[in-house]
């Protein structure tokens, strides 16, 4: 059975277990949805690298629907936003139609960006290092461990204490 | 639906979980992570706020390109760096400089180079690990050394997927330009005068023209120039679509008809015109590429267009009504 294969088995045998993540993470009302989702991907996508365990490869796969679903909200609030800048561009001439403008989306998101810039600065140069080199350069863990010299269980450390101070500093 | 309140402890508790589980390969320790988010619903909650801040934080690269100021802290950053093993991304204005000091030196007949006709792509394995997929009518010459790794698209386009190595940065030079990377995957246009460059994956740095900043690139985000502009267009891509070809595939997202012209003279030779009344068209579609004769049919049937050949020349007009 090749790879793919043994994916879309294990999900059949797996996707009460996966029904039962979801739920637990947006409720039962969408949950089918994304299980929904999830077999898409299994079924539509090809296997990047090698799987060592397809039940976990599977729950990885379940994490990423819910930060894509997390993008595409975002996506979505902009284009919002967007729309209602342009029109408001429209009735520049005349009166503002609403009183109350609606608090620009962009700005906000704009001024957390640069909050959780400055949080990052906050943090010793290894521990900022390791942040930027796993999220923005793309190294997975063990690839961050190799490029610093030091072992995947102090990425995952410094991951953690980023992540931490980032939230903190941050805020919801 | 779940409440929003979780204690300070719970955060921390959400933030282990998520990194453990980034990469995770057993299934206990995801069955534990479920029992987790089972005991208490406001764990849900916590974790969903951490996957926000990481969603949030993915935007970061595009703010420090817009507002270079925290780049004097990275400076800093890269001074510390020196006397570690760190390796760091030079600002903007730094890679710039250094993209004009070490500007590509292939020796002469050293390297290897590999073309591709108007009739099949080619996949090229590196001896580092990395992997080259030659688009047709593609030329690129590659040049593996101890302490940096080159290649020079001279024309067409490729697909890069780059092996990390901490010593030795890997530079594409296309149409000019230059493009520093460090482990990533990108794609890289230089066909006819129009330059491209799209990432999947990482972080990459394109020099400017004519003394401009270089560009960093984040993955998801692409860089264009349209053959006799003066100046890049960097917007938000899918990069699936840039990199289609590499199974076969065009994908086209309210692109406009001169790009699909371009691709046609691209894969079937020869000039392909496009009739000014057409110039405003903008095509959504995906097409398979083939011979000439079946790439035209296909882009017949999806726009309302015709494409007439003559003496090895084509040119896109209005379709009859």
């Amino acid at each position: 059975m090749n790879e793919s294969n043994l994916l879309l088995s294990t999900f059949m045998q797996r996707r009460a277990s996966l029904l039962r993540y979801f739920a637990a993470r947006v409720g039962e009302a969408e949950a089918e949805d994304l299980v929904q989702e999830t077999w898409l991907r299994v079924a539509s996508q090809p296997v990047v690298g090698e799987v060592r365990n397809p039940a976990a490869y599977l729950y990885r796969l379940c994490g990423n629907v819910m930060l894509d679903r997390l993008r595409q909200e975002r996506s979505r609030a902009a284009r919002d936003a967007e729309w209602r800048r342009v029109n408001r561009t429209l009735v520049a001439n005349g009166e503002e139609v609403c009183e109350d403008v609606p608090a620009d989306n962009a700005l906000i998101a704009r001024d957390r960006l640069r909050r959780i810039r400055a949080a990052l600065d906050d943090l010793p140069a290894p521990v900022r290092q390791t942040f930027r080199l796993h999220k923005f350069e793309g190294l997975s863990h063990s690839e961050v461990a190799a490029e610093l010299g030091v072992s995947r269980s102090l990425v995952e450390k410094h991951m953690m204490r980023a992540l931490k101070h980032l939230i903190a500093r941050v805020g919801r | 639906m779940t409440p929003t309140v979780y204690s300070d402890a719970m955060r921390d508790e959400a933030v282990a979980w998520f990194v453990r589980l980034q990469e995770c390969d057993d299934e206990t320790v995801w069955l534990e992570h479920q029992d987790w988010l089972e005991a208490d619903p406001a764990h849900a909650a916590a974790y969903s706020a951490v996957e926000r801040l990481w969603i949030e934080s993915d935007d970061l690269p595009q703010l420090e390109a817009a507002e270079p100021a925290a780049e004097v802290i990275e400076l800093s950053a890269r001074r510390a760096a020196r006397f570690g093993r760190y390796r760091y991304w030079l600002p903007a204005a730094a890679a710039a400089a250094m993209v004009g000091a070490v500007s590509l030196q292939f020796e002469r007949g050293s390297g290897e180079t590999y073309r591709t006709g108007a009739d099949a792509t080619r996949v090229v394995a590196l001896a580092d690990g990395s992997r080259i997929v030659l688009n047709r009518n593609t030329e690129v010459t590659v040049h593996l050394a101890r302490n940096r790794r080159a290649a020079e698209l001279a024309s067409g386009e490729a697909a890069f997927d780059i092996r990390h190595e901490a010593d030795r940065p890997f530079v594409v030079a296309a149409g000019g330009r230059e493009i520093r990377v460090l482990g990533t995957e990108f794609d890289v246009l230089n066909d006819a005068g129009a330059f491209g460059v799209t990432v999947r994956r990482g972080l990459v740095a394109v020099s400017g023209t004519g003394g401009t900043a270089a560009a960093r690139l984040p993955a998801g985000t692409a860089l264009l120039r349209p053959p006799g502009a003066r100046s890049d267009t960097v917007s938000r891509a899918n990069p699936d679509d840039a990199f289609a070809w590499t199974h076969g595939q065009l994908v086209y997202a309210d692109r406009p008809l001169d790009a699909v012209a371009r691709d046609l003279a691209r894969y079937g030779g020869g000039t392909v015109s496009v009739d000014p009344a057409l110039r405003d068209i903008r095509v959504t579609g995906v097409i398979r590429i083939g011979d000439p004769a079946t790439l035209d049919r296909q882009l017949e049937q999806l726009l309302p267009i015709r494409i007439e050949r003559h003496n090895g020349q084509r040119a896109i007009v209005p379709a009859r009504h």
